[in-house]
């Protein structure tokens, strides 16, 4: 079967929890042939941080944020502009609306875009969209049955919201080649991809989401930009996500927890299946021994979403019970996690813990940063399924985590959840642990049989392989 | 973006209002959703959504809080800023500008003995590459990486100087005058350019001019004759050191992102320079300091006036949530905007009558009216910058560049013809035909940079 594999800033480029799950997929699932979309901030050279397999007739890399392709002629360009601005007051018009009918006015100028960009053309660029923004912003902004006012709109504010919409919708531009079904790996840019080959093409789509896609922008658009803005902003995306549900043949959630959100916002309950993430038993042993000094392990991609504020005052509160303890932050900064490690250190520096935190970088195998410690941590704030955990119970190390997404899902009653945010508990609970021999090697022999039953690669290989018939099935009906 | 939170660390909220009230001065929320993420990113799940609050899940729990929310709350965002402030900054920018001009007025019998030819090249080549060079610098500075941007400028300024240096070093004495106090002048020269470049770029006029207050003490301890020349150069150093010391700092690794050259603008900026500098060149050799006094007087009125402009046009964008009515602000602006570039030229129009029209005992004094058409010379070529400054600041960078080369072209007109016709006449005779011309030629200028100016600020398209 050819499969387009689509991901938004992860495979192949930058490592984490997407991009070992794509990376799973493209190795694991024999018989099929994928070509990869990876939509990226801008484009240039750039390395993968994975070997891209045999099975991957190319990767397609799509930059959002580079130079707009735009129609060449004037006549042309003018008629486009008439046609993409008589879309765009559909898109405006239906993602400011809670209604069936907004949904369908927004599926509807999201078609007309993506017949006007089947020539490679960004769809939006050159169009008056701040002025129809502004107008589809009037007609909505009384305050409708369970909702306030919109909040005040101004020129600028619609400028800078055009702009992000303009970008955001360009992946629409993006053509696959001709393949039996797309894979979005999440419920957001990649599915623009994936409706537009729907809509050209007639080709279904499986949707697959890690992180719930509109949760994580709510989180990350909090006090960002203005009110305005983020409102146009997230209304997009919120939209986005209904219609992407909607298209689906099926969708994928890694947990219940993702099932949960996927199914609040308008996805049919016999469309969406978990599917959780597994690791490869035989790559992560159980660890015999445990390191001499009282040491906490993190792993995972540095990126506000980690909450790593939040360990590293828990490390103080560890400090302040155990001198010796220590802290090991492996894994690597993105480019838009610069400013985070920066601001991490800078905490570092603040608690006065430069002695007793190592940020050693990225590692080649999560393992030995697992061997490194009596602990893992994971202090996030969202999380789909996370990898560290299900790698680490199958290490045989306990784990103190945060409830937050499908986290108690994996760890069960293997290991210590604490509410996300809060330090002292999060400190109490690495020092319960580090405290106490018998416990960790208890919870560690549990989190591995706990692992070996339901977290395994084999089992979610098997699963992909049936949605991906399933899919094709669903489509032909 | 930081770990959303629900309040100080303390005992959890056990009620919905309690909930609520702690999220009132949080971030507001857009929708149900947001809020929810909000408070499930707090550690609040289902379980406890049950436990604690009695509802089935967080979701509901996120819409019984938000109904409480909303009912308290108005529509936000209802009152626009008030307009930025922007005379200080425009007045920085004038005072750093100026700096070089009076540095230059200062040391006038040290340039005295450099050929004024090279005096001549060594400021076009200063000014417009300055202009170009800030544009180019700025482009890459807008995305973060200011020392790449300020090691460039210093790159373009090590590659001017050596052009000089080659200059001078080959040039003829008569065109260079003496070679050793050529090298210090000309250094100097495109230091004091590059210097304001880099204050543009790194976007530290404020600093940079407060490292320029030695130039200005030493600028006038120079006219009082109580310290050498050599110290002006120094003061000049040191501001240039504050001006470029970013370069020497790593700019943040998600600041290196390519960044094309804006090249179009670069051309336009440098010709912009290259234009001004010959029309002050032009004017300023005419007649020796009558047009350099409403000049220097014009240079902050222009700032004024141009950072005016752009305030009132960007408080627009704040104030209106209507196109049509943006539109009407834009038109009244425009008008103010034009009307303030009449008095220049009527300023100047009177001027060149006055010259015409001088009383009986005035008009036999031979300089009289040479230095009334040079001041009225001075007053259009005032109104033509604001006009040129303005049609860059509203992205009309071509036409900027044309208005600002308008004057040396109207003037070289002339030029021709006194060659034509007078193939053996000495300066005095050329003076005395190029002046009347200049001045013709900059009411022209100025006239053109009103019609350019009125075609643009009442053009919505112009402040996209």
């Amino acid at each position: 079967m050819r499969v387009a594999l689509i991901n938004e800033g992860t495979y192949p480029y930058a490592p984490g929890g997407v991009g070992t799950w794509c990376h799973q997929l493209l190795n694991g699932l024999d018989g099929h042939e994928f070509h990869v979309v990876a939509l990226t901030g801008h484009g240039g050279r750039r390395e993968p941080a994975y070997p891209v397999p045999r099975s991957v007739t190319a990767v397609d890399t799509y930059p959002v944020w580079d130079r707009p392709v735009t129609v060449s002629g004037g006549i042309a360009r003018h008629r486009r502009r008439r046609a993409a601005s008589a879309a765009a007051v559909l898109l405006c018009r239906g993602l400011l609306g809670d209604d069936p009918h907004s949904a369908g006015m927004f599926a509807d100028g999201l078609r007309r875009l993506t017949e006007l960009s089947g020539d490679g053309t960004h769809p939006l660029f050159g169009t008056e969209l701040p002025e129809v923004l502004l107008d589809a912003w009037q007609a909505s902004a009384a305050p409708a049955a369970g909702r306030p006012a919109l909040p005040r709109l101004s020129l600028r504010d619609a400028r800078s919201a055009a702009v992000l919409l303009e970008h955001a919708v360009r992946p629409l531009a993006c053509r696959t080649p001709k393949v039996d079904l797309c894979h979005p790996a999440a419920a957001g840019l990649p599915v623009l991809v994936a409706l537009a080959a729907k809509w050209r093409a007639g080709t279904p789509y499986l949707l697959t989401e890690h992180g719930v896609y509109l949760r994580e922008r709510y989180l990350e658009h909090g006090a960002g930009m203005p009110l305005a803005v983020k409102t146009v902003v997230l209304r997009f995306y919120r939209a986005l996500a209904r219609l992407g549900y909607e298209e689906a043949a099926l969708v994928a959630a890694v947990s219940r927890f993702n099932q949960r959100w996927e199914l609040r916002l308008g996805a049919h309950p016999a469309k969406v299946v978990v599917v959780p993430n597994g690791v490869e038993p035989l790559r992560y042993p159980p660890l015999a021994t445990e390191p001499t000094v009282p040491t906490v392990t993190w792993v995972g991609r540095i990126d506000p979403l980690k909450d790593l504020h939040t360990l590293i005052r828990a490390m103080r509160t560890i400090r302040d019970a155990e001198p010796l303890a220590r802290l090991r932050l492996a894994g690597p900064v993105p480019e838009t996690g610069r400013d985070y490690a920066a601001s991490c250190l800078a905490l570092i520096e603040r608690l006065g813990l430069r002695d007793a935190v190592d940020l050693s970088g990225p590692v080649t195998c999560s393992r030995e940063a697992y061997a490194d410690g009596h602990v893992v941590a994971l202090s996030s704030i969202s999380e789909g399924l996370p990898y560290t955990i299900i790698e680490a119970m199958m290490c045989g190390r306990p784990t103190v985590s945060t409830d937050v997404g499908g986290v108690p899902e994996v760890v069960g009653g293997t290991g210590l959840i604490v509410p996300p945010g809060d330090p002292v508990a999060f400190g109490h609970a690495c020092l319960e642990l580090l405290g106490d021999g018998e416990r960790r090697r208890t919870l560690g022999a549990h989190g591995r049989d706990r692992a070996l039953a339901h977290f395994t690669v084999d089992r979610m290989l098997a699963a992909y392989r049936a949605l991906y018939t399933d899919v094709r099935a669903v489509a032909a009906a | 973006m930081s770990a959303p939170t629900i309040g100080p660390v303390g005992p959890p909220p056990r009620s919905i209002a309690d909930l609520a009230e702690r999220f009132a001065g949080n971030v507001v929320v857009v929708d149900v959703e947001e809020l929810v993420a909000t408070i499930e990113a707090a550690g609040i799940s289902d379980r406890q959504a049950q436990v604690r609050y009695g509802v089935p899940t967080v979701f509901a729990l996120g819409e019984a809080v938000l109904a409480q929310l909303w009912a308290r709350r108005g529509r936000p965002g209802a009152h626009p800023p008030a307009r930025a402030p922007f005379a200080r900054a425009a007045l920085a920018r004038a005072a750093l500008f100026l700096t070089p001009a009076l540095a230059a007025i200062a040391s006038g019998a040290t340039l005295d003995r450099v050929g004024w030819p090279l005096l001549a090249v060594t400021l076009v080549l200063g000014w417009s590459g300055g202009q170009a060079l800030a544009c180019a610098g700025s482009a890459r500075a807008g995305r973060g990486a200011t020392g790449a941007a300020l090691r460039r400028l210093g790159l373009g300024l090590l590659v001017g100087a050596a052009g000089c240096g080659g200059a001078i070093a080959l040039g003829p004495s008569w065109l260079v005058g003496s070679r050793v106090v050529a090298y210090a002048v000309c250094g100097v020269e495109l230091v004091a350019f590059a210097t304001i470049a880099a204050a543009l770029v790194g976007n530290r006029v404020g600093a940079v001019l407060r490292w320029s207050a030695p130039v200005w003490l030493v600028s006038l301890a120079l006219l009082a004759g109580v310290v050498p020349a050599w110290a002006l150069g120094a003061a000049i150093g040191l501001a240039a050191a504050r001006a470029f010391a970013p370069a020497l700092r790593r700019d943040a690794p998600g600041a290196r992102v390519p960044v094309r050259t804006p090249v179009g603008a670069v051309v336009a900026y440098a010709l912009v320079g290259a234009g001004q500098a010959g029309s002050f060149l032009l004017v300023w050799r005419l007649e020796q300091g009558a047009a350099a006094v409403p000049l220097l007087l014009a240079v902050p009125l222009i700032e004024l006036f141009v950072g005016w402009h752009a305030a009132g046009a960007a408080e627009g964008l704040d104030l209106y949530d209507d196109v049509a009515a943006y539109r009407r602000h834009l038109r009244a602006l425009g008008v103010a905007t034009l009307a303030a570039l009449v008095p220049p030229l009527a300023i100047g129009a009177a001027l060149v009558v006055a010259a015409f029209r001088l009383p009986y005992e005035l008009s036999r004094h031979p300089d009289a009216r040479a230095l009334v058409l040079s001041a009225a010379a001075g007053a259009l070529l005032a109104g033509a910058w604001a006009a040129t400054l303005l049609l860059a600041t509203r992205g009309r960078l071509m036409l900027a560049a044309l208005l600002a080369l308008a004057p040396v072209a109207f003037a070289a007109v002339p030029v021709a013809g006194w060659l034509v016709a007078v193939p053996t006449g000495n300066a005095d005779s050329l003076i005395q035909v190029l002046l009347p011309a200049t001045v013709a030629g900059l009411a022209a200028t100025s006239v053109l940079g009103i019609a350019a100016t009125a075609h643009t600020v009442f053009h919505s398209g112009s402040y996209r």
